[in-house]
């Protein structure tokens, strides 16, 4: 326990998704409980209003960063100030050549950085990953600050592909129901940043831990008894022995697929968790793949700042053979203790845990 | 400990030294090596390009490297310029002129995926982290292999591989030791090493 003391704040930065092009904006909706997604072309899904078809990542991109180079100046004039990219699929709109090609670099030259940012591309674990490495590089002191940036927007490639393999849902999706049927796809640009310096001192979150594991059963299904997710938590609890009756709040995955939904059930269950409220965020905005753990850590910090459990949209009836206690209605209750949860393509699972100060 | 594998174009090294050999101009080098390594694993067949790649390279490295029961205590890092593009490009080529898209492509079209498949195919269910990097000199081997064995896993699997037309390579090296730069340079080293 004693080399995990240094204390590493978080906080939200830029965040538009479906809901809006900030935080606040977010959040008004999701306390009315007020769905982002919309219909086009047959689908449901969480498209942000502002992007136009063509060149949706370039433009993305740069709202996000004209955004953190005006708030961020002070951290990023830091020597110790690092950057992170969490994205699956990129600028995968114009796919003839690497759709990474140059992200790096771009990002570098433009926000003035030193070394070039890390890019984690781990399907829709990314998120999750990317904010606890940069936990893990200020413990280490390879950096001091780290601002942690998730994007992927819509594109005919991932469509094609969800639909492939009939994972995409025909409704507004139903996390966790008995009637849920599959994903809404969404796309989403955000930033939060951690850090361990003494201007980001007063924030009131701070990071705790976080972990990944493998399901090792398959690429593309997840496995039946939860083993990577299950073991992921395990271990982000145990790096401080944090009990499983500490946590206030599960802010899970839940894509609304028959058998992800299901797997995370199997997983709290054997982790004792069956009773700790849980959401899904994922009728709200959609799934918006390498950004899904930057922007769900968002909602679930200001639901922590709020004292408030916002409702799982989309939750009717118990459709998990272990039911699992869904957030039926907008609740104040003290959060303390958040657990934020993923897992992906390529069997991965990964987990984080959050506190507000005392 | 650290031992490394590396294969490229029609040629495998273990430990730096030839393992395996045919002529560059052989497309089917894969195939031939999988059956000197014959591991008895008919998925490899399914696999794209990358985790093709990913798949021999840690079998030659199983020769030097016990990874049974190791589960949750080997680590993952894996790194690639291209990631999957390639089977990005089939995925979308597949679904072009009304035809119908290719599930069986589209779960590789992560640069994830192959670490899966490795994952999957030695049971490991320690951490999985995957980067995109302009170079292998750009992974940060110390920093992560140091903070992932002080954090209790017994060991690390470091992967690299990028497909980019004719040009494939791997390079696996497994350490249950922290680096320093004298492991770094030989890192660099080894990987450098054609024959």
């Amino acid at each position: 326990m004693g080399e995990l003391t240094k204390q590493i704040t978080i906080r939200s930065g830029a965040c538009i998704t479906a809901l809006g092009n900030n935080i606040s904006q977010a959040w008004a909706k999701l306390v009315k409980n007020e769905s982002g997604l919309s219909y086009d072309e047959g689908l449901w899904k969480g498209s942000i209003a502002s992007l136009n078809a063509a060149n949706r990542f370039d433009t993305l991109l740069d709202y996000l960063l004209t955004d953190l180079e005006k708030k961020e100046k002070a951290l990023l004039s830091l020597a110790k100030t690092g950057v992170i990219i969490s994205s699956a699929k990129a600028n995968i709109t114009k796919l003839s050549h690497n759709p990474f090609e140059k992200l790096a670099l771009y990002i570098k030259n433009r926000l003035l950085l030193l070394k070039p940012p890390t890019i984690i591309s781990n399907a829709c674990i990314s998120g999750v990953c990317a904010i606890n490495l940069a936990g893990d590089m200020i413990r280490e002191e390879e950096y001091e600050t780290v601002i942690v940036i998730g994007i992927d927007v819509l594109s005919e490639f991932v469509e094609k592909g969800f639909s492939s393999l009939h994972a995409l849902s025909k409704s507004q999706c139903k996390p966790y129901d008995s009637l849920r049927d599959g994903i809404n796809l969404g796309e989403a640009a955000a930033y939060v940043v951690l850090s361990g310096h003494k201007s980001e001192a007063n924030n009131p979150i701070v990071y705790v831990s976080g972990a990944s594991s493998n399901d090792s059963n398959h690429i593309s299904g997840p496995s039946k008894n939860g083993e990577g997710l299950y073991r992921a938590i395990r271990k982000s609890l145990d790096q401080l022995s944090i009990k499983h009756e500490s946590i206030d709040y599960i802010q899970a995955h839940g894509t609304a697929t028959i058998y992800n939904d299901e797997m995370e059930a199997q997983a709290f269950h054997r982790l004792r968790m069956s009773y700790t409220p849980i959401n899904s965020f994922k009728s709200y905005i959609g799934h918006t793949l390498g950004a899904a753990g930057i922007v769900e850590t968002q909602f679930a910090m200001k639901s922590m700042l709020e004292n408030t459990l916002i409702k799982s949209l989309g939750y009717t009836n118990n459709g998990l053979t272990i039911p699992l206690n869904l957030v039926s209605q907008n609740k104040k209750q003290e959060i303390n203790t958040l657990l934020k949860s993923a897992s992906g393509f390529g069997g991965g699972n990964a987990a984080l845990v959050l506190q507000k100060k005392k | 400990m650290i031992h490394f594998s590396k294969i490229s174009n029609g040629k495998a090294f273990l430990d730096g030294l030839i393992y395996f050999k045919t002529d560059v101009e052989n497309k089917n080098w894969k195939k031939e090596l999988y059956k000197k390594l014959s591991p008895n694993y008919p998925k490899f067949y399914k696999m794209d390009a990358n985790a093709k790649l990913v798949f021999l390279c840690s079998e030659l490295l199983k020769n030097k490297v016990s990874l049974e029961k190791s589960e949750a205590d080997i680590s993952i890092l894996m790194g690639s310029k291209s990631g999957s593009l390639e089977t990005d490009i089939e995925f979308q080529n597949s679904y072009q002129n009304g035809n119908l898209a290719s599930p069986s492509i589209f779960v590789y079209t992560l640069p994830n995926i192959a670490m899966g498949e490795l994952a999957i195919r030695n049971k490991l269910y320690g951490e999985n982290l995957s980067l995109i990097v302009d170079s292998i000199e750009e992974m940060p081997y110390l920093f992560w292999v140091n903070k992932e064995l002080k954090k209790g896993a017994k060991g690390c699997l470091c992967v690299w591989v990028e497909k980019k037309n004719e040009n494939e390579e791997c390079f696996i090296f497994f350490t249950n030791q922290l680096l320093d730069a004298e492991t770094i340079y030989k890192i660099n080293e080894t990987y450098n090493y054609n024959g």
